[in-house]
């Protein structure tokens, strides 16, 4: 992959856990998720 | 006491500690696998740390203006007017309640209507000054720019008998499934962006 515009990065921040998830601009496909619970 | 101060065992603060540690695993691995840098992100901030300014404002119809004219320019009113009470804390959502058209209460705002008055209230949901620094200078070690931030509550609000998650509804969201959203840019990019979306009513 080349273009980073191809890509959306979210994270969601949460009092219990971290989500992360970035996913394919044009059809929303998951390319890389991770939730953490820190308590 | 760290200076960012929020590190703490607090449900209301965010634990940056944490945050920086979860980024430590992650930012490294995902940009193995996308074979590229992150250069973005979006925030969706789940705290109660986000405060709330609600602003009415009025105009009268120069009748020689549109209507999207006469919104355009309550809604930059609005705006300054709200960054001055704030005096330069952030604003992440800027939402219109209600429209009132020669008195008569809308929750959007009719199309090709001749008024002679014409009033709005605002809400913005905002976030204080040390959050949105510290959260700043956390992605900068990683040359990420926070993109946008999105309050969990206003996903709640918005969205209250959807049971998605939160990613997917803050998707929905930046696509501009809600028409009283006005979306906020930077004033470096282009001025015609700035109420890019509520010109969609009238298209």
């Amino acid at each position: 992959m080349n273009d980073t515009e191809i890509f959306k990065t979210f994270l969601l921040i949460n009092p219990k856990y971290f989500k992360i998830s970035v996913q394919n601009r044009s059809n929303s496909k998951i390319i890389y998720e991770q939730k953490k619970n820190y308590k | 006491m760290n200076k960012k101060k929020i590190i703490n065992d607090d449900s209301n603060d965010i634990n940056f500690k944490k945050l920086k540690d979860f980024l430590e695993e992650n930012i490294f691995k995902i940009e193995k696998v996308l074979e590229n840098f992150i250069k973005d992100i979006i925030l969706i901030i789940d705290f109660d740390i986000f405060f709330k300014v609600q602003i009415s404002v009025k105009k009268n119809s120069t009748k020689n203006l549109s209507n999207s004219n006469d919104l355009s320019y309550l809604l930059n009113e609005t705006k300054d007017l709200c960054s001055e009470t704030i005096n330069g804390k952030k604003i992440v959502h800027m939402l219109i309640d209600n429209y009132q058209v020669d008195k008569k209460n809308y929750s959007e705002l009719p199309k090709d209507l001749e008024y002679d008055y014409l009033s709005l209230d605002v809400s913005f949901i905002c976030l204080p000054n040390d959050v949105t620094k510290s959260l700043e200078e956390t992605f900068k070690s990683y040359q990420i720019s926070i993109t946008q931030i999105i309050s969990t509550d206003y996903i709640k609000d918005f969205f209250s008998n959807e049971d998605s998650d939160y990613v997917t509804l803050a998707k929905k969201l930046l696509e501009g499934c809600n028409q009283n959203e006005v979306v906020l840019v930077k004033k470096t990019q282009k001025i015609q962006g700035f109420f890019e979306k509520f010109f969609h009513l009238y298209s």
